[in-house]
């Protein structure tokens, strides 16, 4: 290990590497500020660019565009009340008060901090955590593997969007779309219709542009001829020298309200489909909970920016977790990220470390390098950042279309690509309007190659009898807490549907 | 949304039954295979999006109280807009397949721009053309790449 350790530092400790660490921290920081635009949109877009990157600059650019995303969407949410990204929500309720008070600078300096040091935290735990799972994981077989993968899915279309039902079609849809292509035991062509272009399966960017950044675009096209495309900022009040810093001991008090937002940021990160949104809640909740002055969050309370800020950006390294150590994605990014991995030619799980520790530990190197250049640019950009979020949506959007065509075109190097990426933005657009997931969506598509592998495998080896199942205690547990999650969040749907139990005992009295 | 649901999940339940009985079938090549059939893996996918369509319909055809309230997801004039921008990028990259980016970015993001409302030229110049400057000079000099 401190072998591989050695050699991964001699690699990522190159100018080229900290180069690629730095544009994309920037340039993930800058998405992220933009309001409307997130980290998954720009990973769709900037992966046709680390093509011709080794794997390492590539993922370590990728990381860090992810990483920055996570960070710069708290600069919106603090100086114009609307967050860059959804898990960003929680940080207005006490950021935007603060820059009305004048503190916005203060304010900044808070989430910066707070953002760094979750991210360092989880980072520390992925790599703590990411080697033992792993090692316990490469021992893991495919009926458990189909398991975790059906209980994954169906997890994630349970809490991902309002309708259970849905993500879980969602899913599947995603998981049927990677079933196009060559068959994998056979060899024959599936679903091609007779396109040859369709005979490697549906290329990975032409869905994630389509369906992430073009359909979004779409949806902001419609939204601003109902509203308008221009961010106004707030008359803001004079900032008095001390407003404008946060000193050692402000910090210092704050310091719990961040470890709480780590902890539970990391927590959260690591199970599938959660996300940082419910985590930058629950820790925004806890902190205040256990504040001597409740009351005075949601009006400006700098608690409340450290302890979602925290729990936003842990929750980004710690959703890698499961990534490195099973090969499951749990979140848009993560899945995101693990099509980087496929597509530079690795498959992300427990035999990377065999195959390729050196790039592993390199990875986790960039990871950290990543989280100190945060700070960097952070700090050093804040004064750009405040101004860049004021740019008007008619500039940045009709670029992004642009960006689409070019992204597609680089997969593969054929307008077939574009036209593709065209029809899922399309469908993306109609999925979003109809809250169909598209989370599970993509995730479906990313695992489907490897859920339909684990599922003939274990459907060969249970001989396709049920009760072999009795022999898999894993798998059976991970199947039962699929079928609970459908119970649950399936038949607490149709009650809500229906008005709920109360309501239709009620009824029957009447 | 209660008829939006229906709709969508009718047209997914049609949609998968044609997978299943019609599609999957005939797009499969012919040959020899000794483990699972590789219809097994669509069929089973295809089962499963027809149970949860049929299962969207009912949740939709049963609630008609938890409905109300809920926003209609897409109005005509949504869809008239959403076709309006879905043409204009559809012209672009036609655009761009025939006359490369040089012509076709431009084109592209000047219409998308016009669409939502930009007006001032000393925007929309510089907009429509630095964008294509970067990007070709990124994607040909330093990713070494082809582009339209």
């Amino acid at each position: 290990m401190i072998g591989d350790l050695t050699i991964a530092s001699g690699q990522v400790f190159t100018f080229t590497v900290l180069l690629y660490i730095l544009i994309g921290v920037f340039i993930g920081y800058l998405v992220g500020a933009l309001p409307g635009m997130n980290r998954a949109t720009a990973l769709a877009l900037l992966l046709p660019f680390t093509f011709s990157l080794s794997p390492l600059v590539a993922l370590c650019f990728l990381i860090g565009v992810n990483k920055g995303g996570a960070a710069g969407s708290a600069v919106s949410a603090i100086l114009i009340n609307v967050p860059g990204e959804p898990s960003s929500v929680v940080t207005t309720l006490d950021g935007y008060p603060m820059t009305r008070q004048g503190k916005s600078q203060k304010a900044l300096k808070i989430g910066l901090f707070s953002s760094v040091a979750g991210d360092i935290i989880a980072t520390l735990v992925l790599i703590l955590l990411a080697v033992p799972l792993a090692a316990v994981a490469v021992g893991i077989g495919s009926v458990d593997l189909s398991a975790i993968i059906i209980f994954a899915i169906t997890f994630i279309a349970a809490v991902s969007g309002d309708s259970f039902v849905k993500g879980i079609i969602s899913g599947l849809l995603g998981l049927m779309l990677a079933s196009v292509g060559l068959d994998s035991e056979t060899g024959l062509p599936r679903l091609t219709f007779g396109f040859i272009q369709l005979y490697d399966g549906i290329p990975l960017l032409a869905i994630a542009i389509g369906t992430l950044a073009l359909s979004e675009i779409l949806v902001q096209i419609d939204r601003g001829w109902r509203g308008n495309y221009h961010h106004k900022a707030e008359q803001l009040k004079a900032e008095k020298p001390e407003d404008k810093r946060l000193s050692l001991a402000e910090f210092r008090a704050l310091l719990p309200s961040i470890f709480r937002g780590s902890a539970v940021g990391t927590v959260i990160g690591i199970l599938p489909g959660l996300g940082a949104t419910l985590s930058s809640f629950l820790a925004y909740t806890w902190t205040r909970k256990a504040s001597k002055t409740p009351e005075k969050f949601g009006h400006g309370a700098p608690e409340g920016v450290a302890a979602a800020e925290s729990a936003d950006n842990a929750s980004v390294p710690a959703s890698l977790i499961p990534v490195f150590a099973i090969g499951l994605p749990g979140s848009l990014a993560t899945a995101l990220l693990m099509g980087a991995f496929l597509l530079h030619g690795m498959t992300p799980g427990p035999f990377l470390f065999q195959e390729d520790a050196v790039l592993v530990y390199g990875i986790f190197m960039g990871m950290i390098v990543a989280s100190l250049t945060l700070l960097l640019v952070g700090l050093a950009g804040q004064a750009f950042f405040a101004r860049i979020i004021l740019v008007r949506d008619t500039v940045i959007m009709p670029v992004i279309v642009f960006f689409c065509i070019v992204g597609a075109y680089l997969d593969g190097g054929s307008m077939f690509s574009v036209y593709l990426m065209l029809i899922f933005g399309f469908v993306g657009y109609f999925m979003k309007k109809l809250d169909f997931s598209f989370v599970t969506f993509v995730v479906g598509y990313i695992l489907g190659p490897m859920a339909e592998l684990r599922l003939r495998q274990a459907v060969i080896v249970t001989d396709a009898n049920p009760m072999a199942l009795l022999n898999h205690p894993v798998a059976l547990l991970f199947l039962l807490a699929a079928v609970i999650s459908v119970w649950r969040y399936g038949s607490m749907h149709m009650l809500k549907m229906s008005g709920g139990r109360k309501a239709r005992k009620t009824g029957r009295e009447e | 949304m209660r008829i939006a649901d229906l709709i969508s999940g009718s047209v997914l339940l049609a949609g998968s039954l044609l997978f299943l009985f019609v599609i999957i079938p005939a797009q499969v090549g012919e040959g020899k295979w000794y483990g699972l059939s590789p219809f097994f893996y669509p069929n089973l996918i295809a089962g499963g999006i027809a149970v949860f369509s049929l299962w969207l319909i009912v949740q939709a055809a049963m609630g008609n109280k938890a409905y109300k309230g809920r926003e209609v997801p897409l109005s005509f004039w949504q869809i008239a807009i959403f076709l309006l921008s879905g043409l204009l990028i559809l012209g672009g990259v036609i655009v761009v397949e025939h006359f490369g980016i040089w012509i076709g970015g431009p084109v592209t993001i000047l219409a998308v721009m016009l669409l939502m409302g930009e007006r001032r030229p000393l925007v929309l110049v510089p907009t429509a053309i630095l964008p294509v400057v970067g990007i070709y000079t990124l994607v040909r000099f330093v990713l070494h790449a082809p582009l339209p």
